[in-house]
């Protein structure tokens, strides 16, 4: 983070400096770039820096002028070609229909198009010229910019604030005054630095190739005399090719480093890396200590973060599930209950840090194993059907393969063996048999939820955990986890645990309810007994609403 | 259907452009088409020449036979090289591709490694440090490192030659790979940062997704999670771009090709351009306009190969 | 006779693109002070239904009637003046509120939009709304989205729907990502809103026991039909359509009356 944070001010700097010297240039540069002012083919020395080139001319001035010509042509090309790109981008994603696809078309039509074959043709018969190469630069780079922002603009019209502007009365133009470009600019900055970068390259290469303006002096062009002079035969490249060269890369470096900066605050994901998994507090692994259950959590403390910003997500929580008891823990969000899964299933993920206490599989604890045995124990002891069942799969490969490589990961068998498993499990959870060969996109909500459940009991777990299991279902899909749950689990599973924030699916399976709030067990005991006394203040919330919708139900059915 | 539009439009574009260059630039379309020798002609030869070349009937008859001509292979004659057209390109073409195709794969494979480790890594320093060399590279124009490679490993160590127009004088097979290895390797560094930033940027976003935490709940190790997982979902927005790539690869590496004097489709091109050579530089339009065409049906024909998501088939 | 039926969709079919259509006539009405629950599973078209209904979605067939106004004769000018009469609840607490607005400029955007110039008038519409969903002003006010959990972040999208003083609020299951808790609270929240400001409401959710709690009539729609309509009761102690049937034995078991 502040080794990016470096480079990106360092990317400032280098521009900055630039854009000072390009400003200054007639007062900065030691003499004038067109004159004769020394011997020719002079190496570095004192009163020319950089040595001079083949006529005597300061190859240092010559840099310094240079600069004004790259970066005005870059500017300016970038200028007009972010602004076709808010133009057209907009306008496609607000008005949307025909503008749109005419639009998206020319776009279409301008990547497809070798852009320095083009340049170089159309170049060639504009002739040589400062305004002339910025409009044809302009032409060229819009289209990618006016593709990023329709799509960004057209994501933010889906977002549910937006319709509920809309459905209030808001007109398009007032969401793009008010919103789009406040959100959006960005984006639109970093098309711009982009796009700058694209032109900057594509112009040194035009003035390389001998079609720029030969009375203008730019790094590009220093460069194609460089080489039209031989000084890459001579040794001469040292001090004539090798500055405009690093100018020119470095200034198109600095823009794309900016330009990624930019784009990150666009899209927050870009910046957010694989976070390393937490340390657990080493235990000595006790070969005499005998498992009270399948699944142990001892005094687990977990915090996020560090120093007085950490936050407690976890407190002392203590509590066993023994073989063949299916228990649910119930707590409202931020009671710690993903904490909690993830803890269960050592995936603990910085800034994660666990504190204090322990959680043990099938006897064996998180913090006494190695990766390798740590891996072993997921899937095989202790299985997980995740929140996000419903999209947690691989798009690229049919559900039975994943399934299969959950067995195959787990056991010694042949692939056919594998699958001929992963279809055993994935028929006795009712998952249709006409639908095997399918990928995860073509199945409904349900299908994948009940694909997960197989994938998650296929190798005959200790412990199956159920990370709310009743999110994106709708009640009749609900009806049927439960119902499948209840049926299947016990024959495939030794012990099952529950976590949700839904009482009455809880209350549906459970034989035994934990009560989670603040990180911290505030209650446990029997469904019976919850419902009849509870304690707590969120179980008393979370019963009463409970007891109101029965409440409401019988008055209603009663009449 | 709609997405072949813009590609016969490309097709349509480039064709009309190619007619309309010798016939709106200043001077006579014959002093193109004939360069030199149009100024020594008797105005007898004139007119012959132009009822020849077609140039005294009507423009829209013009552009017909123009368009016809292309289609039925009379590509006409290149000024510059006093040869068909057709022949300087089946000459040049098969060169380009030996260089840039290698090129492209080794480009591709190596910014794709690279790239899918460099967004899975949780080691943040690492990440950083060949990233920035990578943007490092790509931000450096070709011709430059072209440039580099050439005095560095031609001039001042000697290891490779100094190509040059020396190239056709000889003919054997080791002598022409060793004149190729310096400009693939400039394509090669060149041209690799893009898939590198891409796949890198795809990566980063597929460990967003949910599918990827689930993968380690199910036991399995790092190396099949970013392997067999992640880099297949990763790649998905690269292979497009490589693709177009390869197809406007067909054009040639006009400033690669001009440093070493390569003789390949971009250095004709560049020829062409500076003499002046319409009815080679049509020709050379044509053909990559052509090949853009092709790798663009190729890229949308084989996108569904790797993503389920575009096949067919049951959906829901 | 009662008056005029706020929203009122006759025969309205939808379908996007080549596919198979997601509304295929549906007939449908809210009169004004009452709350219709639209009861359907996941993809059964009720969010489609409900942009139909707020006229973002142009209809394949049928009309959309607003107080008896086909909404193809309006105007743009007069449709967008007519919204002041219409309210919107999204789904997902994450998505319902702009990220970079606080409570306070969030929740008086509608009133900005209709012209109201003035900042205290709509300060205090903008309090006094918070107040009607449970939220207190001086605490509230002044909040970023991020700072709010996901039921303070639906009680402020619910305040802004209601700060026109609308007649009509379409609300897509605005419950279904909350808490257990917290979605009862929200349904007897808007039940005591309903009884005091008399709004009517559009309310889509998958869950009939939810709908009993809150509706005067439920509209049970499925593949894209409005397949039964009449009382919670009614449909609860005699479904005519198979479909409303498993609704209500699903919802009884969700409810521990009978377990099988």
């Amino acid at each position: 983070m502040t080794a990016s944070r470096l480079w990106v001010f360092g990317a400032g700097l280098w521009l900055a400096v630039w854009a000072a010297v390009a400003l200054g240039a007639p007062g900065l540069a030691p003499h004038d770039p067109h004159a004769s002012v020394g011997e020719p083919w002079s190496p570095p020395g004192p009163g020319h820096p950089l040595g001079t080139n083949d006529v005597g001319q300061d190859l240092l001035s010559e840099l310094v002028h240079g600069a004004r010509t790259s970066l005005l042509v870059g500017g300016a090309a970038a200028l007009g070609a972010t602004g076709l790109a808010v133009g057209a981008g907009l306008a496609s994603a607000v008005w949307g229909g025909l503008w749109d696809r005419l639009l998206m078309r020319l776009v279409d039509l301008c990547l497809v198009v070798p852009a320095l074959a083009l340049a170089l043709v159309v170049a060639a018969f504009l002739g040589s010229g400062v305004f002339p190469a910025v409009l044809l630069l302009a032409a060229l780079l819009w289209a990618r910019g006016a593709r990023v922002i329709r799509a960004q603009a057209l994501a933010m019209l889906q977002r549910g604030w937006v319709i509920a502007l809309r459905a209030a009365g808001a007109r398009s133009l007032y969401l793009i005054r008010a919103h789009l470009v406040q959100a959006l600019w960005p984006l639109v900055a970093a098309e711009f630095v982009q796009a700058m970068a694209a032109a900057l390259t594509l112009e040194a290469s035009l003035s390389f190739l001998g079609l720029g303006d030969p009375t203008v002096k730019s790094w590009g062009g220093m460069l194609y005399y460089a080489q039209a002079r031989g000084a890459v035969v001579t040794g001469a490249w040292l001090w004539w090719a090798v500055p405009p060269g690093l100018c020119v890369g470095l200034t198109v470096a600095s823009l794309a480093m900016l330009g990624f900066a930019l784009e990150e605050r666009v899209h927050p994901a870009l910046r957010a890396r694989r976070a390393g998994p937490a340390i657990w507090p080493q235990i000595p692994a006790d070969p005499l200590r005998i498992a009270r259950g399948v699944l142990e959590v001892e005094a687990l403390t977990v915090e996020y973060g560090t120093g007085p910003a950490a936050v407690r997500a976890l407190d002392g929580v203590s509590g066993h599930v023994r073989p063949g008891e299916l228990v649910g823990v119930v707590g409202p969000s931020g009671s710690g209950k993903s904490t909690l899964v993830a803890a269960a299933m050592g995936l603990l993920r910085s800034p994660a840090r666990v504190l204090g206490g322990s959680v043990c599989v099938v006897g064996v604890c998180w913090g006494s194993v190695d990766a390798k045995r740590a891996r072993q124990l997921r899937c095989r002891s202790i299985a997980l059907l995740p929140q996000t069942a419903l999209h947690a799969w691989d798009p690229l490969r049919p559900v039975v393969d994943q399934v299969a490589e959950a067995v195959a990961t787990h056991q010694a068998l042949s692939r056919r063996e594998a699958r001929l498993r992963a279809q055993a499990v994935l028929k006795e959870v009712g998952f249709p048999k006409s639908r095997m060969g399918a990928y995860p996109h073509a199945l409904s909500g349900g299908e994948r939820q009940r694909a997960w459940l197989a994938m998650a009991l296929v190798n005959g777990p200790d412990l199956l955990l159920l990370d709310e299991p009743t999110t994106g279902l709708d009640v009749l899909g609900q009806d049927e986890l439960v119902r499948l749950v209840r049926d299947r689990t016990r024959v495939r599973s030794r012990a099952v645990v529950v976590v949700s924030h839904d009482l009455p699916t809880v209350l549906r399976l459970a034989d035994r309810i934990v009560v989670l709030c603040d990180g911290r067990v505030v209650e446990h005991g029997p469904p019976d007994g919850i419902l009849r006394s509870p304690e707590h203040a969120y179980t008393r919330r979370v019963v009463g609403a409970l007891q109101a919708l029965r409440g409401s139900w019988a008055a209603e059915v009663v009449g | 259907m709609a997405r072949w539009v813009p590609y016969c439009a490309l097709a349509w574009a480039v064709v009309t452009v190619n007619f309309a260059l010798p016939r709106v630039a200043p001077g006579h379309p014959l002093d193109y088409l004939l360069g030199e020798e149009a100024a020594r002609l008797s105005p007898r030869q004139r007119a012959e020449a132009l009822r020849a070349f077609g140039l005294d009937r009507p423009l829209h008859e013009q552009y017909i036979a123009y368009v016809v001509g292309l289609a039925t292979g009379r590509w006409g004659r290149s000024v510059r090289f006093g040869r068909p057209v057709l022949e300087v390109i089946a000459e040049r073409l098969p060169r380009t591709l030996a260089l840039f195709i290698p090129a492209t794969l080794i480009a591709v494979f190596l910014g794709t490694v690279l790239g899918a480790w460099a967004g899975y890594t949780t080691r943040a320093r690492w990440d950083a440090g060949v990233s920035s060399a990578v943007l490092l590279l790509d931000a450096m124009p070709g011709f430059w490192i072209a440039m580099v490679l050439l005095s560095v490993f031609a001039v001042e160590l000697g290891w490779f030659p100094v190509s040059g127009s020396s190239f056709a004088a000889s003919p054997q097979p080791w002598e022409q790979v060793r004149r190729a290895v310096l400009p693939a390797a400039t394509l090669v560094l060149a041209t690799l940062g893009r898939t590198f930033l891409v796949v890198r940027g795809a990566m980063r976003s597929v460990c967003q997704e949910e599918f990827l935490w689930a993968l380690e709940a199910k036991g399995l190790p790092p190396r099949a999670v970013l392997w067999r997982h992640a880099l297949p979902n990763a790649w998905l927005p690269a292979y497009t771009q490589i693709v177009l790539h390869l197809g406007a690869g067909a054009g040639g590496a006009v400033v690669v090709e001009t440093v070493f004097g390569y003789p390949g489709m971009g250095r004709a091109l560049y020829e062409a351009l500076l003499a002046r050579d319409y009815p080679l530089l049509q020709g050379i339009l044509s053909v990559v306009a052509f090949a853009t065409i092709v790798a663009n049906a190729a890229a949308d024909a084989t996108y569904p190969w790797f993503d389920p998501r575009l096949r067919g088939g049951p959906a829901a | 006779m009662s008056r005029r039926p706020v929203v009122e969709l006759q025969d309205v079919w939808k379908a996007f693109g080549q596919r198979a259509p997601v509304l295929c006539g549906v007939e449908l009405r809210v009169h004004p002070g009452e709350v219709v629950g639209l009861v359907g599973p996941n993809g059964a078209g009720k969010s489609t239904l409900l942009w139909v209904a707020a006229g973002l979605l142009p209809v394949d067939r049928g009309q959309v009637l607003w107080e008896g106004a086909d909404l193809r004769a309006m105007s743009p000018v007069d449709r967008a003046r007519w919204r002041r009469h219409l309210g919107y609840v999204p789904q997902d607490p994450f998505d319902a509120l702009p990220p970079h607005r606080t409570v306070l400029q969030t929740v008086e955007e509608p009133l900005r939009i209709h012209g109201i110039r003035d900042s205290a008038a709509r300060t205090e519409r903008v309090c006094a709304c918070l107040e009607a969903v449970g939220l207190s002003p001086t605490r509230f006010l002044a909040r970023y989205p991020h700072e709010l959990s996901g039921g303070e972040r639906q009680r402020v999208a619910l305040a802004r729907a209601l700060v026109l003083r609308p007649r009509c609020v379409l609300a897509d299951e605005p419950t279904s990502m909350l808490d257990f808790a917290l979605q009862v609270d929200l349904v007897d929240q808007i039940r005591t809103l309903r009884a005091r400001l008399g709004t009517s409401f559009l309310y889509a959710t998958h869950d009939l026991a939810l709908a009993a709690r809150l509706c005067d009539r439920v509209a049970v729609l499925s593949g894209g039909r409005v397949v039964e309509q009449g009382e919670p009761a009614e449909l609860l102690r005699e479904p005519h359509h198979p479909f409303t049937a498993a609704l209500a034995a699903s919802a009884r078991r969700r409810l521990g009356w009978t377990e099988t």
